[in-house]
């Protein structure tokens, strides 16, 4: 006859908080991500765009610096929606490649290797599991996109004065939430992919390929069918649209912000669905 | 004209800066030999090696005359059932088989034949037409054995063939072992069970750390171990045991004896396995009763133990 | 069958091709491989839907002369339209709302009267958003006080006080100098905040109108016009009072009315655009046009499938044939084959080749068939007697020769590299800036050889950069038997750099993810 003693007692003090807890995964992963050479490399090397325009914003503010310039000149280089566009595009660039580098670790070792029976077995739900590895990539790419965004807003305001702040702080709202829109997409690209195919290897390539492809196929409805309506197939020109209304440009032909955010969400949400059909601890073999 | 033979000449293999096996010399003769040695030894290292999936950086590899740089005639009379637990995801067990088969230019139809004896020969004619990836884990051991003999190769070199198999099966793979064996086949096994490698095998090669620490039929190496006593087990008709263990203390060779709490039988540690037996002779024509005489350690849990054990 | 005669190893390497060939053409990853070679002929054929339905749905309603339909010009009004060309095919009616700059005043120049009119010594102009584009400098040419008889102007030449000046010639006394047309230095120019420009009239007077010159009537770009200011007066210099303000925030919403109508004559349709009831877009095209859907092919083959789909579809069947297979540990049932290393690259390279080039090169001819299906029997059969035969077998063919190079690269990477990414980025980039090169550089790139194969050069929009148009173009293509010798003695090259990695290559699980 079995005997029960009663000699074992659960932990019961403090747990450390859900936050710490659903950081654990972003932490090592970032700490795993930055020991690899070539990702630092991709990242410091990102920061030069940043600092040119810096250079552009110190310059600007420092009227006595431009005296020779012609005046039309003058008041082209201003730092003021057009800039910002350009600073954002070469930095969602650098971004994408960032991602491509970065994201395939994601998913795929956990696939490959058998391990999320492993984090399943824990108190980690799937979406957490997701939503921590979206952390993952999408805090590695803040780190190049909006972050020396809002510091290049920063020194502008800093320079320029209150006033200018007043005037154009829908900017720096801008900045700040077309490259979260971005991030949202090259993170979910990332990780879709690599979820998708189980070996990292190709995962980057794939979520490459992925932009290339889709503006390729944008491009190529658009001839076809000569329309423009083809633009929004393709999340990058979709992407830009909004940034562009955000930053109060004149927009390019062809479909508007509007269609252009309902377009996203659809790929959004399309990517979603497929790596919650992929993150599952069991896999059925008929 | 000398059986033909698995040579090692001098390997040495590298993986990076780590060392694989080093200047490993080996002379296999044919039956079934065992690899022993703990996990990260080198035993799949040394398989991998006598098939050609990996090249050494020194030294020279027969086997039975043909080297491994030689796949087309190597493999043609080499079987090799890996560790490595995966199969192609499209494969059924008999067309697993089957397109193995096809490459040795076999026709479709012999190919098949002989797929399905060899799935016969492991007990897996039900399951055939499943696929592997659904198979539970001693079928998938039991699908890569069966690839491995399809196709009647000379040498088979299986990479812990036993693993995962319930009894009965184990019992006739071991027999199937044996009758190849009997053949002049080259079987070549790695396990960790030693109790097995003790039953089936002719000659044992003990591998530690990448280096060959003993090999050859097992008996000839427990000769060899001069430091470790052999340990015999005496059993004497009751009243005669105390006796005996007096006069075999009087014995130089011997170093230790202890009586059993049971009176009618001893432990007896001998130096000189020689002098020992005429001892025991002469005790026995004196007029002592002696039932039984068997060796306590002449088996490869003890050969493992004093060769490898010690080196932890 | 000896197996180590040539028929004998040719035989292994048929049999190792044909157990390839069946996995590369079913797997469910190679599905996407097949969506990449069919999307072309999936737009072209919804083109051609498309285009069809169009023709029958606007020609239900009645077909205008071309005469008629050629005859309209910009700027007529709709009833004129209507009445001479008959009843549109397709009409729509929409408002189309745009945000604009408000337009500073008349010609750069505000006025903001008061009533009744107040007394004032003191006159001050508040500038709070001094420009549209965000310069924040405040540009003044004239700032003009009227009393109530509205001739003199109050503020001319009185001493103006402000905001730290630009330049020395930029003084709040260049605001009241009384001429605008002096350039740079007839302005009032300031960056200092708070930005102000003060005016003492020497005594109270009575005020009823201010005007404002701003940067555009002096000559200056619109942009630089101030965006929000206001005018305060005072009596005695201490306190102010605002009388008059910038209008806006700057921006209005611009709503115009648009109508557009379309006209179809059988052939082409005319989309008319009015704009506040009069022609403002006119755009004549033809629904069906055979020639431009050609060059458009040709567009797509070059830039698309050539570039992209082969590219990638390539990346994915070659680079799984080795590297693939050390991933999942599936790699070593291969080399326990009785086979030579390079007899199993073989067999694996026929395997991906025949795969690829079914399926690309069916997709090339799929799409050349959707392009052309819905035009007019006539123009097609005309094209077929001029040589549109030998077009279809010569798209086909660079797109069966670009697996076999592209082939041949991705399985050589897959040999002796893990991660494909940077390489394949490289030879992207390679072969995109390959009209720049050498021409001995510009012969070690696949693409070159497959262009010199095109039967029609790919179109280039002429507003494109002159940059791109250099990268994008070949250079001097070679003639199509020498640019398929090219290919093949490439080809050959490279396979003989895998079969080097392939006889050395060893099993290293494990060390993959």
């Amino acid at each position: 006859m079995a005997v029960y003693k009663r000699a074992y007692r659960r932990y019961d003090g403090p747990l450390t908080g859900r936050w710490t807890r659903f950081m654990v995964l972003p932490r090592y992963a970032w700490r795993r991500l930055y020991q690899q050479r070539l990702v630092l490399l991709l990242t410091m090397a990102a920061f030069v765009w940043p600092l040119l325009c810096a250079g552009f914003v110190y310059l600007t503010n420092h009227v006595e610096l431009l005296q020779g310039l012609d005046p039309e000149f003058r008041a082209f280089i201003q730092v003021n929606g057009r800039f910002f566009s350009i600073f954002m595009y070469v930095q969602g660039a650098c971004a994408v490649f960032l991602a491509a580098l970065a994201g395939p670790g994601l998913v795929a070792p956990d696939l490959a290797n058998n391990a999320l029976p492993l984090y399943f077995s824990r108190p980690l739900t799937r979406w957490s599991y997701a939503l921590a590895r979206l952390t993952v990539i999408v805090g590695m790419l803040s780190v190049v996109t909006w972050v020396p965004g809002l510091l290049l807003f920063g020194l502008q305001v800093g320079l320029a004065g209150g006033w200018w702040f007043l005037a154009n702080w829908t900017l720096g709202v801008a900045v700040v939430a077309g490259f979260l829109l971005w991030l949202l997409v090259l993170g979910l690209v990332a990780m879709a992919s690599s979820a998708y195919v189980k070996w990292r290897v190709v995962a980057g390539a794939v979520s490459l390929a992925f932009f290339f492809i889709l503006t390729g196929v944008s491009q190529m409805i658009n001839g076809v069918f000569r329309v423009t309506w083809g633009y929004v197939l393709d999340p990058a020109w979709a992407v830009n649209r909004v940034w562009r209304a955000l930053l109060g440009l004149d927009p390019l032909d062809g479909p508007g912000a509007l269609s252009s955010i309902v377009a996203l969400a659809v790929f959004v949400l399309l990517l979603v669905l497929v790596i919650e059909r992929k993150l599952r601890p069991v896999e059925v073999v008929r | 004209m000398t059986q033909p033979a698995v040579v090692f000449e001098e390997i040495s293999k590298f993986y990076g800066e780590v060392l694989g096996v080093n200047r490993v010399t080996l002379n296999i003769p044919p039956g079934i030999t065992s690899l022993v040695g703990p996990n990260g030894s080198g035993k799949t290292t040394l398989m991998n090696l006598m098939t050609g999936l990996i090249f050494p950086d020194h030294g020279r590899i027969l086997m039975r005359g043909i080297s491994p740089r030689d796949p087309e005639a190597l493999m043609r009379m080499t079987g090799y059932a890996t560790q490595y637990d995966t199969a192609p995801r499209w494969a059924t067990g008999f067309t697993f088989i089957t397109t193995g088969l096809l490459l040795f230019g076999y026709g479709r139809s012999e190919a098949e034949e002989r797929a399905w004896k060899a799935l016969e020969r492991l007990s897996l004619t039900d399951a055939a037409n499943r696929k592997v990836a659904a198979y539970s884990k001693g079928m998938r051991q039991r699908v890569r054995l069966a690839q491995a003999i399809a196709h009647d190769p000379e040498l088979l070199v299986l990479d812990e063939p036993l693993n995962g198999l319930d009894p009965l099966v184990r019992a006739e793979t071991i027999d199937m072992f044996r009758a190849w064996a009997a053949e002049g086949k080259h079987v070549i096994i790695s396990s960790h069970v030693l109790q097995e490698v003790d039953l089936i095998s002719d000659q044992v090669v003990l591998i530690a750390n990448g280096m060959i620490v003993a090999e050859g039929k097992i008996r000839k190496v427990r000769d060899e171990i001069e430091e470790h006593p052999s340990q015999y087990i005496v059993r004497c008709r009751e009243s005669d045991a105390s006796g005996v263990a007096a006069l075999l203390f009087g014995e130089d060779h011997i170093t230790e004896i202890k009586l059993n709490d049971d009176r009618m039988g001893m432990l007896v540690m001998t130096r000189d396995r020689e002098q020992f037996a005429r001892a025991l002779g002469r005790i026995a024509l004196d007029g002592h009763r002696i039932e039984s005489v068997v060796p306590a350690d002449e088996n490869v849990d003890a050969l493992y133990e004093y060769l490898i054990g010690g080196e932890r | 069958m000896t197996p180590r005669s040539v028929q004998g190893r040719a035989g292994q390497a048929w049999t190792i091709a044909k157990i390839e060939l069946r996995r590369v053409f079913f797997a469910r990853r190679s599905f996407w491989v097949y969506g990449l070679a069919l999307l072309p002929s999936v737009i072209f054929l919804g083109h051609g839907i498309d285009a069809k339905t169009d023709i029958e749905r606007l020609g239900r309603r009645g077909l205008t002369a071309p005469a008629l339909m050629d005859s309209i010009r910009e700027g007529e009004s709709l009833d004129d339209v209507k009445k001479r060309v008959g009843q549109p095919a397709a009409e729509r009616w929409s408002v189309r709302s745009r945000r604009v700059r408000q337009r500073t005043g008349n010609a750069g120049t505000t006025t903001h009267p008061i009533e009744p009119p107040v007394g004032a010594r003191f006159v001050r102009l508040n500038i709070t958003r001094p420009s549209f584009n965000g310069e924040p400098v405040a540009r003044i040419y004239e700032f003009e006080v009227y009393g109530p008889d509205g001739r003199a102007n109050l503020a001319l030449h009185r001493p103006a006080t402000g905001s730290i000046p630009c330049g020395q010639d930029q003084g709040p006394e260049k605001a009241v100098n009384g001429s605008v047309t002096g350039g740079q230095a007839d302005r009032w120019c300031a960056a200092d905040w708070p930005l102000f420009l003060q005016v003492d009239l020497g005594a109270v007077r009575p005020v009823q109108r201010f005007v404002v010159k701003h940067a555009s009537a002096g000559g200056e770009n619109e942009d630089s016009d101030t965006r929000e200011f206001n005018i305060q007066v005072s009596e005695n210099g201490k306190t102010f009072t605002t009388v008059g303000s910038s209008t806006g925030g700057g921006y209005v919403d611009e709503r115009t009315e648009v109508r557009q109508i379309a006209y179809f004559d059988g052939r082409r349709r005319a989309d008319l655009v009015f704009i506040d009831g009069r022609v403002q877009h006119r755009n004549v095209r033809r629904l069906l046009d055979f020639e431009e859907d050609r060059a458009i092919f040709a567009g797509i083959f070059q830039y698309f499938y050539l570039r992209l789909a082969i590219f990638f579809g390539c990346l994915g069947i070659f680079m799984y044939l080795f590297r693939g297979e050390m991933s999942n540990r599936t790699l070593h049932f291969w080399f326990l084959a009785p086979a030579r290393r390079d007899v199993l690259l073989a067999g694996k390279y026929a395997a991906g080749l025949i795969a690829s080039a079914v399926i690309f090169g069916g997709g090339a001819l799929l799409t050349f068939a959707a392009m052309i299906w819905p035009h007019d029997a006539v123009e097609v059969q005309a094209y077929w007697n001029a040589g549109g035969m030998g077009h279809a077998f010569w798209y086909a063919a660079a797109a069966a020769l670009g697996c076999v190079g592209y082939g041949s690269v991705f399985l050589a990477i897959g040999l002796y590299l893990r991660n494909p990414i940077i390489p394949a980025a490289v030879l992207l980039t390679w072969e995109s800036v390959n009209g720049i090169f050498p021409h001995v550089l510009q012969k070690m790139s696949i693409l070159y050889y497959l262009q010199s194969l095109c039967p029609v050069p790919a179109p280039m929009d002429s507003d494109t950069p002159t940059l791109i148009r250099l990268l994008a173009a070949p250079a001097a293509p070679a003639s199509r038997p020498g640019a398929m010798l090219g290919l093949l003695l490439l080809t050959a090259f490279v396979l003989w750099v895998a079969g080097l990695a392939v006889r050395r290559m060893q099993i290293s699980y494990g060390a993959e993810t």
